[in-house]
This record gives C-alpha cells, structure tokens and sequence, in this order.
C-alpha cells in the first residue's frame, strides 16, 4: 500500500535558493545530495570560468562608462551566478580607463558567463522543490527539465508537455517579436557591447536569439536607422515574455507533478480522494 | 517618426503582452484566447489614460513657452 502524508520536507527550502544563489550546488549539499551539487558546482563554475577565460574577465567592460556602479551589473543574466559574478566584479571590475582591443573571444565568453547564471537559476528551484521533498519520479516531466527546455527554445516546454497549440502560438509571438525587431533594429541589437542591457533582455530568447547573433557577425551600423529604439525594445521584450512562458511551464509542471503524486497516494488526502 | 506609426508598433507589442499575460494566467488555452479581447481593451486603455496624464503633466509642469 503505498505511502500517505505530505512529501517529506528535506530542509528550508529558502536557505536551498539562497545557498545556491551564492555558490552553485550549495543547496544541494545543504539537502544532502553531495554528488549532485559536486556535478552541478562543477557545471555552472565551470561555464563561469570558461567564458571568464575567453573574456579576459572583460566582459563587463561591454557596459557603458556611464552605466558602471556597484550594482550596475544585477540586471545581467550573471546575477543568477551571484557568487561568481561578485568575484568578477572584485577580481576585474570594469577594466582599465584606458581603451583597449577586446579578446577574439570575448563574445562566446560573456554568452558562456550569463548562460552559468541562468544555469544556477534553474538550479535554484531544482533545489526549492528538492527542499520541499518534491522529486519526479519521470526525468522527463522534472519541472526543472521542461524550464530549460522552455528557455532554449520558446514554447518547446508547452510542446513537451502536450500543449501543441499554446507552443506553437508562443514560439510564432515571441520569435516573430525578436525577428520584426531585429530587422527594425538592422541587426544592432545582436551585439552585448553595443546593447549590454537590451542584449540581457533578448538573452532570455534562448537559442533564436544566440544563434542569430553567432550567425550575423554583429553587424556595423551602416547607415541611420529610424527605428532602432523601437526595434530594440522589441526583441528585448520577447525575451522577457518568454520569462512568462518559462513560468507558465513550470508552475503546470508542478501541478502535474502533484496530480500524480495525488493519484500514488503520497499527498495527504489521497485516501478521502479515493474515498 | 509618424505618431500612426509609433501606434501601430506599440498595438501590436501591447498585443504579444496581452497574450502571453492570459497565457499565464490561464493553463487552458480556450478560456485564455476568449479573455485576450477583453484584456486588451483594457491594457491600451490604461495606457491612453496614463499618456493623456502624461501629456497634461508636461503641458501644465514642464512646457517651456
């Protein structure tokens, strides 16, 4: 007969976020997975530091002079990496004053740097619902999976999870968004250095917007562009209401979860259910 | 750039919000579709009332002549 009672809580599951939000896998730790946090630290620094290598730790020095402060770089997708990117910040800063020629690779390292602080955002509520005593039983239906699913590629969670409909109208919205503003924008926006805080936007895209810029080359502005203000906002917000479509996955994702631990008898109340 | 033209930009980026709002807010696709209409109406209005206090603000507070 199988079990009834609420899943058994494992930790606090803020003390789990907030360990994790400062070093990669510390939650897991907390909640006594030390493999999973030693595979997870290993993963998300190791993103951090590979892209810190190919920068030159000069990524940051994309923002504008004008821009720089203390907490400048909160809004960059290197925030979820709270711990590294402080480390970052102590360690390098926003360079020299004095101008000089970025590292070939700068690019692919600042996209490696906020893909860890995304990476630690999901591994963030990966240990939130570990904390709760929440584990799936199906690796392909973990709420964890499915968020970066949703995240690569827009409305591929809500395919995943047999939403076909909503997928396809999220994916035409949100691309076609990225796609009308970047021709808007002639490409401009493709470019950290040009756009560090609108390129954070579009970031969240995934895989159309990062592909998109690897493939163009960043384009130089060739002529005066009438609509750039507009063509900027616009593939920004389609990364941002993809953060929408990413917790629309995860919050159903969490509900199915329950249905189904409901139907194996493992929530309190199960037994009036069948009843 | 035109003022017809800044409308039309910001109704159809009003129009991707509103959706993916009710998407949010509602799991099943049907009754997320039917409130769209209704919330959209409600958005741009809230934006026109928001221009118009706008625009009375700077007339009133900040107009030079």
């Amino acid at each position: 007969m199988p079990e009834s009672g609420p899943p058994e809580r494992r930790g606090d599951p803020n003390v789990a976020v907030l360990l994790t939000w400062f070093v990669p896998g510390a939650g897991h730790l907390y909640l006594g997975r030390a493999r999973l946090a030693l595979v997870a630290f290993l993963l998300v620094e190791g993103l951090y530091a590979l892209g810190w290598f190919l920068a030159d730790g000069r990524a940051f020095e994309f923002l504008n002079p004008d821009l720089r402060g203390p907490l400048a770089t909160l809004l960059a997708p290197e925030a979820g990496n709270l711990g590294a990117m402080v480390l970052h910040l102590r360690t390098s800063g926003f360079g020299s004053d004095e101008p000089l020629p970025f590292p070939t690779w700068i690019h692919l390292g600042s996209m490696l740097s906020a893909l860890s602080g995304l990476l630690n955002v999901c591994l963030c509520t990966w240990a939130h619902l570990e904390a709760r005593g929440v584990r799936p039983t199906r690796p392909g239906r973990h709420p964890v999976y499915l968020l970066l699913c949703a995240w690569l590629v827009p409305g591929l969670g809500h395919w995943l999870q047999g939403r076909r409909r909503r997928a396809a109208m999220v994916f035409l919205m949100l691309v076609g968004l990225f796609a009308v503003g970047t021709w808007l924008a002639a490409g401009t926006n493709l470019s950290r250095e040009r756009h560090f805080y609108y390129w954070s936007g579009q970031f969240l895209l995934g895989a159309p917007a990062l592909v998109t810029e690897m493939l163009s080359g960043r384009p130089p502005v060739a002529s005066e562009l009438p609509h750039v203000d507009v063509g900027l906002l616009y593939a920004c917000m389609g990364g941002l209401l993809n953060v929408l479509a990413m917790l629309d996955v995860f919050g159903v994702a969490e509900q199915r979860l329950a249905g189904d631990e409901h139907a194996e008898g493992r929530l309190s109340g199960a037994g009036e259910v069948a009843a | 750039m035109m003022l017809a033209e800044h409308v039309l930009f910001f109704l159809l980026l009003s129009l991707a919000i509103v959706v993916m709002s009710a998407f949010y807010s509602e799991p099943e696709d049907a009754p997320a579709l039917r409130s769209v209409p209704r919330r959209y109406g409600v958005f741009v209005l809230a934006c026109a009332v928001i221009a118009v206090v706008m625009l009375l603000l700077e007339r009133v507070f900040a107009s030079v002549r």
